[in-house]
């Protein structure tokens, strides 16, 4: 295959990156961060977007016009130490409302759940969205293996929590990709941050199968820990787990991990409901507000 | 999603532009986008670095690992490098984006 401007440009560019990066690792305090945590460009731009989503501020700094930072309010006290007490705040609420045991919310009741949830997170999520909702709004989430993203896949391909396993079988929509080299960023966060959901169990699963799968798939959808508030946005990657187990979804590894389900039983009640995101502009993974 | 505490000041329109207007795949496109971005993010830390007395370095260091939206990180370069940063940022991308 002949090499494109565009491959070429890549490469130039690959070449380039490394040599920053190398330039960046001479400086000891800075190549020290980098042991620790990350400090790549992508990575921030994520943890940017889930701490400006969970503080409700994506739209306020978005609209910000281009004026002197000095004359730009700050917003630290907001993200943190209001933080806390965001989270607070919605677990005295939701806790009084929800039942603890596995339930789909009557459309009034969701109302009121929604709007505490909107109200503290900032995110518009929703238990009934353009004529669906889940058997389950309230269940026992429990801990699921990674998910093959493209044929050729391997566990020492997946960067976290490798001692999950990887399940044998593909996720209900198949591969994330085709293949290794149609690979996306998007894909490698929709396996990350996945939830399997009872779809099979649906009403009229079998009946409208084209039409719900379109819907159902990759569906991005809020997950609330109702006893410490934590909070991950996630899709819809699988369809599970069968109704014998007494689990009515299921949750990658790094979604149980951040919800704080992932030791002990590896099991626990969440919330589960769609969000209303038509642009496509909250960020998947751990919610902090 | 795209806030970094200095977006404001870096555009990077163009090259993203002439990135899109290739007829390649996708995937290729989404990729070379994801390393200009991450190069010039390198150099403006390598930038700041340069300019920031070294006691400084972890502290700023920390301000974008915790923080990495936040204004008050251009306050903080404006106190401990120039009160004029905003501006040579602005100026370093425009020399960078010119040596590509």
């Amino acid at each position: 295959m002949p090499t494109t401007n565009l491959a070429r440009s890549i490469a130039n560019l690959e070449k380039r990156s490394e040599s920053v990066r190398s330039r960046l690792l001479k400086n000891k305090t800075a190549k020290n961060f980098f042991k620790k945590s990350s400090l790549i460009a992508f990575d921030l731009r994520e943890k940017s977007g889930r701490l400006l989503a969970g503080a409700g501020l994506v739209g306020t700094l978005l609209a910000l016009p281009l004026q002197p930072p000095a004359a730009i309010e700050p917003i630290k006290a907001v993200a943190s130490q209001d933080a806390l007490t965001q989270r607070q705040k919605l677990l005295t609420k939701i806790q009084d409302v929800l039942p603890h045991n596995p339930s789909k919310l009557t459309p009034e009741g969701a109302t009121t759940v929604e709007e505490m949830v909107k109200e503290h997170t900032g995110i518009t999520a929703k238990a009934y969205l353009e004529g669906q909702s889940l058997n389950h709004h309230l269940g026992y989430m429990g801990f699921e293996q990674h998910l093959k993203r493209y044929p050729g896949d391997s566990l020492a391909q997946h960067d976290e929590i490798q001692e999950a396993g990887m399940a044998p079988g593909l996720g209900a929509w198949g591969y994330f990709a085709r293949d290794a080299n149609q690979f996306t960023t998007k894909d490698y966060l929709n396996e990350k941050y996945y939830v399997a959901v009872q779809t099979l169990y649906l009403e009229n699963w079998n009946q409208d199968f084209a039409e719900l799968r379109d819907w159902y798939k990759n569906r991005k959808v809020l997950v609330i820990n109702p006893v410490n508030g934590k909070a991950v946005v996630a899709v819809i990657g699988d369809a599970g787990p069968a109704e014998w187990t007494g689990k009515q979804f299921g949750g990658s590894p790094e979604v149980m991990q951040a919800l704080d389900l992932h030791l002990g039983p590896r099991k626990g009640a969440t919330l589960l409901l769609f969000v209303d995101d038509p642009d496509n502009r909250i960020p998947l993974g751990p919610v902090n507000y | 999603m795209s806030i970094l505490f200095y977006d404001h000041l870096i555009n990077k329109e163009e090259v993203i532009i002439l990135i899109e207007s290739t007829d390649e795949p996708e995937n290729h496109k989404s990729r070379a986008k994801q390393l200009v971005d991450d190069i010039i993010h390198q150099e403006i830390i390598n930038f700041i670095l340069d300019k920031l007395e070294e006691p400084k370095h972890k502290t700023f260091l920390y301000l974008i690992e915790e923080r990495p939206y936040d204004p008050e990180i251009i306050i903080f370069l404006q106190e401990h490098v120039s009160p004029t940063i905003d501006r040579e940022l602005q100026e370093f991308k425009r020399d960078f984006l010119s040596e590509e």
